[in-house]
């Protein structure tokens, strides 16, 4: 009996630490998940749970390191306090981080939360390989880019030399029956004259139709010579290659990010302004890798602005990026940007396209005086009520032009010294 | 007979398909590379000596002449016309003291806001997300999304908001040179109305901070 007893309550025993063990476990991962929430939302800005350093240390092995879970608690609640305290270590991790003072979280995450924090940090959650993720990433990308559109020319030449091919063996095969023909009816055989000549004798016998001919092919070429010739001097489709592979499709329209984010100076400068590193670093400090190049286009932000992704911070020379000039206007026309897009509400799509669609950033208007000129004849003035600033201008122009779109030629819009000066 | 009207047809072929190939090859040449611009008429006017913008600093040594002197650094030290220099340094007591000290100079007006949430449309929104909930589709790829203004910043007061978007602060780098002095100011307007975004409707800041105009406009 006593055995029995005994072993029911081992048995017992083991089922109430197994039970326990269970129930600890999913506490355990329901803890992780709020612990990833409030990672997420509080410490992710500056820290990272691997030993990479962002603007804070890097996480792992951190309760290794600091002298116990209690002043890990402290210090996340309140770190100027625990370094005002004295605290030697809290001096020393404040000195080793350059001086940058850890935000205070007290009264921001209770003292409960503040633990179920340290147990997320202390196991973090395995991470995905990021290489696989970014060749993911590239295949997706890969398989959503256009295919290459074939040549016109190559096939419509591929069939010209087909038919004139066939043209040569039929020719043959003409003349071969025409001897049959001839043979069978003892007639004299019926002599090749070859070619050439029998193209002249056809095109001198039908004089009508090869004045016909010459007459059309003419028209033919002189359009295709004035084309030409007004293609002199226009970049439209210029698409040059960059030193970084930027895709305007991925930052202006995947991430949504306003045109003018990085064309800052476009509302006060004749200039849209061409951004400096410095701005590319405002995302890409937390950003390395991109979805269709991975590290490589990205690291050569870093090295152009000289950030080290290692020790981040600025600790290499700077050498700038020496971007390629896609929209070029002449030197003898003056545009200016802010006119046109901070008074003349113009979006920047009028001139420049579906830039957020732009893989490689390419010219699509003309940009020649004639298209210039269409627009301003086309495009009535905006803020002709409510920009108070012209408002006697516009009083005017409203009298003037009784009853009519009031257009931008109709304020001089088209006068040459508006932009040739 | 034939002969000669043979030889003077081939001769005006013959002239026709030199003038047409000649045409054909002129006609190729406007054909566009990707990476070329094409053919200019005379590009010596279309690239005029004269300094551009983004010439770059072509200064190899000191020479002095024609097309060798683009941008230099200003003088270490130069201040631009009509520039206030922010007294704070980028420090934590410099981050302390801005809240402490710094006042927003421009009055809270309905237009304000209105411009404060054009350039908030700008250069916050898509890291920060339309309710500053930190949740803009730039903040979500980040290795951690940005704080909410209406939770863990809150309280933030205005200099501390003016501090960061000049220095920056964590993950965010300075906008300093994107947003003047001005323009920030009236982008901390707008946080602060964000910052109480997702109150209780009693207590909304909308109405209230409206009613605050009205009252500043009859005085």
């Amino acid at each position: 009996m006593t055995t029995t007893l005994a072993g029911k309550i081992k048995a017992f025993k083991n089922a109430a630490v197994l039970l326990l063990c269970v129930l600890s476990l999913t506490f355990s991962s329901a803890f992780a998940d709020d612990g990833a929430k409030i990672f997420k939302q509080n410490c992710a800005v500056c820290h990272r749970l691997d030993a990479q350093k962002l603007t804070g240390p890097g996480l792992a092995g951190v309760a290794g390191r600091v002298p116990s879970d209690d002043w890990l608690q402290k210090w996340i609640k309140n770190n100027e306090a625990l370094r005002k305290s004295g605290d030697a270590y809290a001096n020393k991790v404040f000195q080793d981080n350059g001086g940058t003072a850890m935000t205070v979280f007290d009264g921001v995450i209770s003292d409960e939360d503040i633990k179920t924090l340290i147990t997320y940090i202390k196991n973090p959650p395995a991470e995905k390989a990021p290489a696989q993720e970014v060749a993911k990433q590239g295949n997706e990308a890969g398989a959503g880019q256009e295919e290459s559109p074939v040549n016109t020319y190559l096939i419509l030449s591929g069939v010209l030399a087909l038919l004139l091919v066939l043209a040569v063996v039929l020719r043959g095969v003409k003349y071969n029956l025409l001897n049959v023909v001839a043979q069978k009816k003892n007639q004299p055989e019926v002599s090749d004259m070859g070619w050439w000549r029998s193209t002249i004798l056809w095109l001198s016998t039908h004089k009508r139709t090869v004045a016909a001919l010459v007459i059309v092919s003419c028209l033919w070429l002189s359009k295709i010579a004035w084309d030409g010739m007004m293609g002199i001097g226009v970049y439209t489709g210029y698409k040059p290659e960059q030193p970084i592979k930027f895709s305007h499709k991925i930052h202006a329209g995947d991430n949504a990010i306003n045109c003018q984010y990085c064309h800052s100076t476009v509302e006060k400068s004749r200039h849209a302004g061409i951004p400096s590193p410095n701005v590319c670093m405002n995302c890409h400090k937390g950003i390395d890798h991109g979805p269709t190049t991975g590290t490589a286009e990205i690291a050569k932000i870093y090295a152009a602005i000289g950030w080290d992704p290692q020790t981040q911070k600025y600790d290499k020379e700077p050498k700038g990026i020496k971007w390629v000039k896609v929209h070029n206007l002449q030197d003898f026309v003056f545009f200016s940007h802010q006119q046109h897009v901070k008074v003349g509400k113009l979006d920047c799509s009028n001139c420049h396209g579906d830039v957020k669609s732009m893989t490689v950033a390419q010219q699509v208007q003309p940009l020649t005086m004639g298209w210039c000129i269409d627009c301003h004849r086309k495009t009535e003035v905006a803020g002709m009520k409510d920009n108070p600033y012209y408002e006697e201008l516009h009083k005017k122009l409203a009298e003037k032009y009784k009853g009519q779109k009031i257009t931008v030629d109709k304020m001089g819009g088209i006068e040459c010294a508006k932009c040739h000066y | 007979m034939f002969g000669n009207t043979y030889h003077m047809v081939r001769k005006i072929y013959k002239r026709v398909l030199t003038l047409g190939s000649f045409v054909l090859v002129l006609a190729s040449c406007g054909k566009k590379d990707a990476n070329s611009p094409g053919i200019e008429y005379m590009p010596d006017m279309y690239r005029s000596p004269s300094l551009e913008v983004y010439n770059g600093n072509q200064l190899s040594d000191d020479t002095v002449g024609i097309r060798t002197v683009g941008m230099r650094l200003p003088v270490p030290g130069t201040v631009p016309r009509g520039f206030m220099p922010y007294p704070y340094a980028n420090d934590t007591a410099g981050y302390a003291a801005a809240g402490r000290e710094l006042r927003n100079p421009i009055p809270l007006t309905p237009e304000i806001l209105k411009e404060g949430e054009e350039l908030y449309g700008k250069f916050c929104v898509h890291c920060h997300g339309a309710q500053g909930g930190g949740d803009g589709p730039v903040g979500l790829k980040l290795p951690g999304a940005p704080p909410a203004y209406y939770g863990t910043l809150k309280n933030l007061p205005a200099g501390k908001i003016f501090h960061t978007i000049t220095y920056g602060k964590g993950l965010m780098g300075s906008h300093a040179s994107q947003l003047t002095q001005q323009e920030r100011w009236i982008l901390v307007h707008y946080v602060q109305k964000l910052q109480h975004s997702k109150d209780a409707p009693a207590a909304g800041s909308d109405s209230t901070a409206v009613a605050k105009v009205d009252t500043k406009k009859r005085k």
